[in-house]
């Protein structure tokens, strides 16, 4: 990972790590329903 | 510090939500093979887009996870429980120096009572052989060496000692009880007698080591008898308040899940429940800053005359017991002195019987060895003894009630609690006839009941005047009504006091973290932060 963005999560308070986290398992969550299936065409690829 | 908003990572998910978002996956142009073929492609695109950034946010969420659990190690506070553990020990030294100087019995101090008390008709034979080795210990530790000298109580005693000192061999001795089992079905309480008679005998020699034990110990502990129960107060007040507003100790409470976090926080229903039961005016957030900090103080107060409640109600038993022996104080010391008298001639009389038991064996001058007097004698010896056995069960319990002529007619109750430990066989008799205290042993029961009656936290017990009639559910919530605080007498009523006590605890936990360097806030960021990387507490075992 880059210097810069690990700096940055050192230098988060607590509640911000907190935040920043939440919103990457948000993220990640984000990601993983918006995988198409090719044989469907469509939908989530479970 | 720039923006929590003008994160790289947050910019980077704003710019992959409207790369995706807005990824083209269809054309209008061209045949529907086109069409499809297109499709095809945009999703397999996307896909490895997707994918890319999937694999890219699961290593920062490592690395949040990583500087999480470095934040959760720094921020948990620091387990000070060797700390408290020397505390303790020097709280047990003190203990024990308060019982060496109490008004207990020498036999009782040096817990030699505890072993004869194990022996009863159900005792096996394994465990009473075990019994009598630790009474025998215990004596040599005070440096008297027991002999069978000691142990001819009865024609019986003698006889299973002899064995004992001879050959303790669990076969051997076996024999031995069966043999004397026939003509002396009651073998174990004689021997239970014998063992009372040695400490009887041996009352002066358990003085003297008393004595010295009580000056070697007080001038190492450096404490004298006039303030040994102040030190032993003050240093478990001490431990007790290091301990309840703890940091440690109370944020693992939350960790551990013991008590939900949530429910402790501003303006949490449960929170607000707890808080508004006692409030005068049924609201506490209504109250001003004075009427509030009144309140918090009163509450404090309110949770120690709570505890001491409920320990009240607990021995509660015993203090009916002792005032009913009150009425019968004058007379018993009169009874008791009878008594005496008709034991020590009894006494007398059991050593006859002894006598002529040995005569009839050919022991002594001139004495001939006659089989139906030697059974003779058996036979009286074990009647004897049953009249003894009743006998000194009457002057134990005289004797206590005896005690109680050192009350005087402002005595409190701390004053007449005190009075029990005069007497073993009270206390004895007390937990093992109450089925409240089955689940635990006498030693474990009298340790709790000396530590209840020598509490640092004992108001009302030292105050109120036991002879005077009183309702304590009255006194103390008449009480907390002139400090301001919604209690009434149901509230704390034997019935009704657990649930009293629950509340009140829960306002003790909040003020006890509010006592100390963390708070609610801060343990609910450590209870946050440590969940969702399941941190694991090793070594955290709360005490």
């Amino acid at each position: 990972m880059e210097f810069e963005k690990v700096e940055e999560i050192k230098n988060l308070s607590s509640e911000e790590l907190l935040e920043l986290y939440h919103k990457i398992v948000e993220h990640i969550e984000y990601l993983n329903s918006n995988l198409i299936s090719i044989e469907d065409g469509d939908g989530a690829d479970e | 510090m720039s923006d929590f908003n003008d994160l790289k990572i947050l910019k980077e998910i704003e710019i992959d939500r409207n790369h995706i978002d807005n990824y083209q996956l269809d054309t209008e142009e061209g045949t529907k093979r086109t069409k499809e073929k297109f499709h095809k492609n945009a999703v397999t695109q996307r896909n490895a887009y997707v994918n890319k950034q999937h694999s890219l946010f699961s290593k920062y969420k490592v690395e949040v996870e990583n500087e999480i659990v470095q934040r959760v190690k720094a921020m948990i506070p620091k387990d000070k429980t060797a700390e408290y553990d020397e505390l303790q020990q020097k709280v047990k030294q003190l203990s024990r120096l308060v019982r060496l100087d109490s008004a207990a019995t020498d036999s009782f101090k040096l817990k030699l009572n505890y072993i004869v008390s194990a022996i009863n008709t159900e005792t096996s034979l394994d465990d009473l052989n075990k019994l009598i080795i630790k009474f025998i210990v215990g004596f040599k530790d005070l440096g008297i060496t027991l002999t069978i000298e000691d142990f001819k109580y009865t024609m019986f005693t003698e006889m299973y000692m002899e064995s004992f000192f001879d050959d303790n061999d669990y076969g051997v001795m076996k024999e031995t009880f069966e043999k004397i089992y026939f003509a002396c079905p009651n073998i174990r309480l004689q021997l239970k007698m014998n063992l009372n008679h040695i400490l009887i005998c041996y009352r002066k020699e358990l003085a003297i080591c008393v004595e010295q034990l009580k000056n070697k110990e007080f001038e190492a502990a450096n404490v004298t008898p006039s303030n040994v129960i102040e030190k032993y107060i003050s240093y478990r007040n001490d431990l007790g308040n290091k301990r309840v507003t703890d940091e440690y100790y109370n944020t693992m409470t939350f960790l551990k899940e013991n008590r939900k976090i949530n429910d402790f926080l501003v303006g949490s229903p449960s929170r607000m429940k707890n808080y508004d039961l006692f409030a005068i005016n049924g609201k506490y957030d209504e109250l001003d800053d004075n009427a509030k900090s009144c309140y918090n103080s009163a509450m404090m107060d309110f949770c120690l005359a709570l505890k001491e409640l409920k320990q009240y109600y607990k021995y509660e038993f015993i203090i009916k017991d002792l005032l009913k022996r009150y009425q019968d104080r004058v007379a018993a010391k009169s009874q008791y002195e009878a008594k005496k008298k008709e034991l020590i001639k009894e006494e007398k009389v059991r050593v006859n019987i002894y006598h002529e038991y040995q005569k009839a064996c050919g022991i002594g001058f001139l004495a001939k060895k006659n089989d139906v007097k030697k059974n003779n004698a058996q036979l009286k010896m074990n009647e004897h003894i049953k009249k003894l056995y009743t006998l000194y069960d009457e002057i134990r319990d005289l004797a206590i009630t005896n005690h109680l002529n050192q009350l005087n007619d402002s005595s409190s109750i701390y004053d007449l609690l005190l009075v029990s430990f005069t007497s073993f066989d009270f206390l004895e008799k007390n937990f093992l006839n109450n089925e409240s205290f089955l689940d635990k042993s006498l030693e474990d029961n009298v340790d709790e009941y000396f530590r209840f009656i020598y509490s640092p936290d004992n108001a009302f017990l030292r105050k109120i005047n036991v002879f005077v009639d009183f309702d304590i559910t009255d006194i103390l919530a008449n009480k907390y009504k002139l400090l301001d605080l919604n209690v009434n007498k149901e509230m704390i009523m034997k019935d009704n006091v657990d649930e009293t006590m629950n509340s009140v605890m829960f306002i003790n936990l909040i003020q006890n973290i509010e006592r100390s360097h963390i708070s609610i806030e801060d343990i609910k960021l450590i209870y946050d932060m440590a969940k969702v990387v399941s941190f694991k507490y090793e070594n955290t075992e709360l005490i």
